[in-house]
């Protein structure tokens, strides 16, 4: 049996305390349905976190990486959590936008009505964001691009927050683009099933549109993301999407028509969306990424009854890059 | 003895937890506010460091193989209390972090522990600059970053206290009143400006940290506080004059969350237990 691990009865420490009966009266203690849930959690968690190198040694139950699709349950007992989808192409800034959220709040700012209460993905959080940090030179790198074959742990990050008394659990996901483009590109590609997820389960989204792009490749590049927003618009519903035009540094570079079309498909497709100009080199960068949180989980969204799917067959998070490559 | 409630000691290595506890033996046989019950059955894991304060020198690290466990029985307030100590080297929390488990005698510690006196050392401790602290210029985007790659110092405390918490059967999830935290910010001495509050220290150089503790324990059930417990810098071979002449328990200070300055170390313990 399977020691050191909390019941998920809250009532019952057969798993902490050695030679403790069942709480339900179960013997053998297998064949509780209370610890069944407790093992399958256990199983669900990367697998990292399964191996117990000592019986003697109690592991723990996250081990600081991206969660998986699947390890959102042992967020689930103290509610469901507030999914951000974080939606855009390769290199559009998803990830240096995380990054700099996070960063924001361990230097001490705040979102209005939610401060910092805890994460379990701070491996991830700051494997990424020592790219955002000046080195000894003086300089900063900026996170490399998402490939699906790099072997970093994307996946989805965790910060939890309190408002007054109540915590809440929120969840970004940190993804390559290639999953977009391809969801953008065919729904059915087996490849999408990542981004499908994220569009099912989250209750609001980011979208990039990324500024560098539309300069570089003109309408090639804004017909990706315009394609991408047809994708999104299904069964959005009244989820909130906060729009980023980011490197918006270069925005008044854009052709003012693809600007003008691309304004024009997101009134079409998003009920609910508000524009954000955003870019690593302005001065108000700062207040920026803090008024897109702000608007995006202000309270109407709390209510959103987003329930974690316990029974997906597979953790897209965690065999992406394997997806990818068998495709 | 099982039933006293019981003082759980944490820090990483360097964070003067030994220099602590061999000071603090001193001054719980003089008149502090908190007097030792009796005498311990096993002092060895403090002599040596008492030795070198005695000698005028800053104490030795402690190894990472060492094993022992000081136990310090505790009076206050007419409450009997047990004071423990792991001297485990801090590398041993370091490599909780890392290997994601804690060992069964660590386990038993943290599951009995009513108090955490969690040891932060600010020699050093400077803000890291980022995009969040700095403007940046486009043309400067050409640097690289290391290979090694460690927690920053924010991140590894609260993963620490989320860990303990696991450990004793607590989730993130409600304001606790048990266990009791104090926050030691030690080596407060190296400090440029010493007269800074400790609450608005740890604001200004460790915000998360101070978010997590305030959102996860009740006011009633924390305390930040500056401490010195050597009160100046010693060196390791050069005895000092005022040590040797004044003995080593003449030194060492506490700074109040109120920015007040204690000569009594045990005040350290006092109001954690008070808390």
């Amino acid at each position: 049996m399977e020691q050191n691990r909390k019941c998920t009865n809250e009532h019952c420490d057969v798993g902490l305390v050695k030679g403790l009966d069942c709480n339900e009266g179960n013997d053998p203690t297998s064949e509780c349905p209370f610890w069944q849930k407790t093992i399958e959690q256990l199983e669900a968690i990367e697998p990292s976190v399964k191996e117990n190198p000592s019986a003697n040694n109690y592991s723990l139950s996250w081990t600081g990486n991206a969660l998986g699709s699947q390890s959102l349950k042992i967020l689930t007992e103290r509610g469901t959590p507030f999914l951000v989808g974080v939606i855009g192409e390769n290199d559009s800034g998803k990830t240096t936008f995380l990054r700099l959220l996070y960063l924001l709040l361990r230097n001490g700012k705040q979102l209005t009505e939610w401060t910092f209460a805890g994460s379990y993905t701070f491996t991830a959080w700051e494997n990424v964001t020592r790219f955002l940090e000046f080195n000894d030179s003086n300089k900063i790198a900026f996170p490399p691009h998402t490939s699906m074959s790099d072997g970093r742990n994307d996946g989805l990050l965790h910060l939890s927050m309190k408002n007054k008394s109540r915590f809440k659990d929120f969840v970004f996901t940190d993804t390559t683009g290639e999953w977009f483009r391809e969801w953008a590109r065919n729904a059915n590609s087996k490849n999408a099933d990542g981004a499908k997820w994220i569009h099912n389960n989250a209750d609001v989204f980011i979208f990039f549109i990324d500024c560098e792009a539309l300069i570089e490749q003109k309408w090639k590049a804004g017909r990706s993301i315009s394609n991408l927003m047809l994708r999104l618009k299904d069964n959005l519903d009244n989820r909130k999407v906060a729009v980023l035009w980011a490197k918006s540094d270069k925005y008044k570079d854009i052709q003012p028509a693809i600007i003008k079309k691309l304004e024009k498909s997101l009134k079409a497709n998003f009920d609910n969306y508000k524009e954000f100009k955003i870019s690593a080199y302005d001065n108000d960068t700062h207040k920026v990424a803090l008024d897109i949180m702000n608007w995006l989980v202000q309270p109407e969204k709390m209510a959103l009854t987003f329930i974690p799917r316990a029974e997906y067959e597979e953790d897209y998070f965690l065999n992406y890059h394997k997806q990818f490559q068998n495709d | 003895m099982d039933n006293k409630k019981s003082i759980l000691i944490v820090g990483r290595p360097n964070s003067g937890k030994t220099t602590f506890m061999a000071q603090l033996a001193e001054r719980l046989e003089m008149d502090g506010e908190v007097e030792l019950e009796f005498a311990p059955d096993d002092r060895t894991v403090i002599e040596d460091a008492q030795d070198r304060l005695a000698d005028g020198l800053a104490i030795e690290h402690t190894s990472t193989a060492t094993n022992e466990t000081l136990s310090l029985p505790l009076k206050w307030n007419n409450q009997s209390y047990i004071l423990d100590y792991p001297d485990y080297g801090g590398e041993q929390i370091n490599s909780i972090i890392e290997q994601r488990n804690v060992d069964e005698h660590w386990k038993v510690l943290i599951e009995k522990s009513d108090y955490w006196l969690v040891f932060v050392n600010v020699d050093k401790l400077t803000k890291q600059k980022d995009i969040t602290t700095t403007m940046i210029n486009p043309i400067e985007k050409t640097g690289t970053v290391s290979k090694d790659f460690e927690l920053s110092k924010q991140a590894f405390f609260v993963e620490l206290l989320q860990m303990l918490l696991y450990v004793k059967g607590l989730g993130l999830h409600r304001t606790l009143e048990v266990p009791k935290i104090c926050i030691a910010l030690s080596c407060w001495d190296t400090l440029e400006q010493t007269t800074i509050k400790p609450t608005d220290y740890i604001q200004e150089y460790l915000p998360l940290l101070n978010s997590f503790i305030q959102n996860i324990w009740s006011a009633n059930a924390r305390s930040i506080i500056g401490l010195s417990s050597q009160g100046k810098a010693l060196s390791k071979d050069k005895p000092d004059d005022d040590y040797l002449n004044e003995g080593a328990f003449e030194f060492g200070y506490v700074i109040e969350p109120n920015g007040e300055k204690n000569k009594d170390l045990t005040w350290v313990i006092a109001n954690l237990l008070a808390t």
